[in-house]
């Protein structure tokens, strides 16, 4: 288990503040941000490469706050890898396993190399890997050590779309097989949906949410982190009071009703797939039923994208066929409706 | 239709041309195997002319040529300076000087003064270039532009102020209590010591600059401490920059004359240099000699120009 106490630093202009975090025992644990957050600060700072003047960071209960990285058993990779140019595919795996003798050594780096799915390439130099192959290796290099805790800095950041995909897969394979502890630095939400156990979202040197992933796009708590998660239909109001937990929620040209016990200022957010589209006044329970005008029609990938105008502009997510079926374009008239409990206010 | 037609054919016929051009060109070129073999035969049955390097508008030319003027001047000078030398005295006086004690004497001490010299500047100035590209301290700027003076500054004066500082007290505590410079052939070595360190650490500098810090920090969290870690990543990373610096410094320590002649003295057989040993020969008017150390020196820095070509891949250029 990785604890982060009240770690602070200044780096230049930029400081990290407060960082509390704690990461279970074989957990995938994702830090996302955007650029110049100090998620890779922090990274450094657990690997031991900044030391922090404040604070306290413990693996397994051992502190090493205070401990060269050589001494703290925790695998690297550093953004675009670094592998040792000067050595070939195997030295550079071996690298890290120079105490062990030499025949356990072979061993263990075809294993590695097995791991990672690097068999084809031992004896080559590092100039002649392709990338994702660079990715494979500087995995197997940081995994050599058995460390305790392994720490990848944006590793698929300089991968083309493809390549990202399966190399994706690759690392939830090679998590779910080594059972390591895995801190991953990421600026890619989607990257950070598809791999994490949780996520923390980091903003200006400070930790603003950790959750689930789920929760992250279900309960953004913060306008930034909806934004940065790609939740739409973020839209400010005021809450007048309700009654049986169910709020009035006044934004301006309408009223919408959610569930919620938080009162005066405050940000409502529906995700678009949410919201339920009719020709005609829905048949629902809920009160939170518009009628508006479709001024916008896009696709999405394999679904529809609509902004419906109804005082405010909303977003709706919706299949294909749907839209044919009901003859939905630019101008239609339609009704929306979603539940109460699909309303987040933050 | 008339004028296009003629401005198609015209077109074709430059396309001939061309291609003719370019037919001539590539077998001119492999006659002075300037492109590479198996290129020609892949490219060499296409149809189409390939991209002409090259100027083809007058002022382009023009300007070419002018720039190549000075160029083929400075060129064929220094060919004329170095084959007059050769043929100045006949070659059997040119033999013999070259094989007298003297000239011999000279070879010897220099290689060996030159040599010891590249060491210690290497042992000194590693650590210190290192530490002046990853350091941050107070006053490094300062440190920094003291370390280039030897660079700027010329030699004769780099050795008169050595000689005077062996002068004061502090000096001749060290000449009487540890080694002997003055007029000695350790004053050759500290001579061209101080002059050839600050190139070794301007290269070795730039060289560790550009090693991104973030290899040794991967080595250390594979379980390096920050030595290992210099010397199993760093300094193999650094080594066309230690080559170059090592050929830089002997080559310009096999040179050194102003520092060398201030502090070592110009004696005959003691700390006659093969600088020193042109411009012994020259005052007493032996001219062959001179010509004969000269030729030696022209084939040392032909010898260094070829190796570092070899090792390095490029001149000694800093």
């Amino acid at each position: 288990m990785i604890q982060i106490k009240n770690l602070s630093m200044r780096l230049g202009d930029f400081a990290l503040r407060e960082i509390n975090l704690e990461v279970q025992e074989k957990e995938y644990f994702l830090i996302l941000g955007p650029t110049g957050s100090g998620k890779t600060t922090l990274l450094k700072c657990v690997a031991g490469i900044y030391y922090s003047a404040e604070g306290e960071i413990r693996i397994n209960g051992r502190d090493v706050t205070r401990l060269p990285p050589e001494k703290r058993e925790i695998g690297y990779v550093p953004q675009d890898y670094k592998l040792f140019p000067h050595l070939t595919v195997k030295e550079n795996i071996a690298f890290g396993l120079r105490n062990k003798k030499s025949l356990n050594r072979e061993d263990e780096v075809s294993r590695l190399m097995d791991l990672v799915g690097l068999c084809h390439v031992s004896k080559r130099c590092i100039k002649c890997l392709s990338e994702g192959e660079r990715q494979r290796v500087a995995l197997a290099r940081a995994l050599a050590i058995q460390p305790k805790l392994l720490l990848l800095d944006e590793p698929l950041g300089a991968l083309d779309a493809r390549m990202k995909e399966k190399l994706q897969t690759e690392l939830k394979r090679i998590h779910e097989q080594t059972e390591r502890t895995t801190i991953h630095v990421t600026h890619d939400f989607e990257e950070a949906l598809d791999l994490a156990d949780r996520i923390a979202v980091m903003r200006n040197g400070r930790i603003v949410q950790v959750s689930e992933p789920d929760d992250l796009i279900r309960r953004p708590n913060s306008k930034f982190v909806a934004e940065f998660v790609g939740v739409e239909n973020i839209l400010k109001g005021t809450i007048n009071s309700g009654e049986n937990g169910t709020a009035r929620i006044n934004l301006g040209a309408m009223e919408i009703f959610a569930h919620t016990g938080k009162t005066g200022e405050a940000y409502v957010s529906i995700r678009p797939e949410d919201v339920v589209l009719s020709k005609n006044s829905p048949k629902t329970t809920t009160r939170n039923v518009f009628e508006g005008i479709i001024t916008e029609v896009s696709k999405r990938g394999y679904l529809t994208c609509l902004k419906v105008d109804i005082g405010v502009p909303i977003t709706v997510l919706t299949t294909q066929s749907l839209c044919r079926d009901m003859k939905l374009t630019t101008g239609s008239a339609v009704y929306i409706s979603f539940e109460e409990a699909k309303v987040h206010v933050f | 239709m008339r004028d296009k037609d003629f401005s198609e054919n015209t077109g074709i016929l430059q396309l001939k041309m061309r291609q003719d051009n370019m037919r001539r060109r590539q077998s001119f070129l492999r006659f002075l195997n300037f492109q590479h073999h198996s290129e020609i035969q892949r490219y060499g049955h296409c149809e189409l002319p390939l991209i002409q390097e090259g100027p083809y508008i007058t002022s382009d030319k023009l300007f070419n040529i002018l720039t190549s003027i000075p160029l083929f001047f400075l060129f064929f000078s220094l060919v004329g300076m170095m084959v007059s030398v050769f043929l100045y005295a006949e070659l059997n006086a040119l033999i013999m000087a070259l094989l007298s004690d003297e000239v011999l004497f000279a070879i010897q001490l220099s290689v060996i003064t030159a040599t010891l010299a590249t060491i210690t500047c290497l042992v000194v100035s590693i650590p210190a270039a290192y530490a002046l590209s990853r350091l941050n301290f107070p006053g490094k700027d300062l440190v920094d532009a003291v370390l280039n003076v030897p660079i700027v500054m010329p030699p004769v004066a780099l050795g008169a102020s050595l000689l005077i500082f062996l002068s004061t007290p502090l000096g001749s505590m060290i000449e009487l209590w540890s080694v002997k410079f003055i007029y000695q052939v350790q004053g050759i070595v500290l001579a061209q010591f101080v002059v050839v360190s600050a190139l070794a650490i301007r290269v070795l500098k730039s060289t560790f600059d550009d090693i991104d810090p973030e290899y040794e920090y991967v080595a250390r969290t594979l379980g390096y401490n920050k030595f290992q870690a210099f010397l199993r990543v760093t300094l193999p990373l650094s080594k066309s920059g230690l080559l170059s610096a090592a050929i830089i410094a002997w080559a310009r320590a096999i040179g050194e004359f102003g520092a060398t002649v201030t502090l070592a003295g110009a004696t005959r057989m003691k700390t006659e240099t093969l600088p020193i040993a042109i411009y012994l020969s020259l005052a007493t008017a032996d001219v062959t000699k001179a010509a004969a150390v000269v030729v030696i020196l022209v084939g040392i820095a032909i010898a260094v120009l070829v190796v570092a070509q070899k090792t390095v891949g490029r001149g000694p250029v800093l």
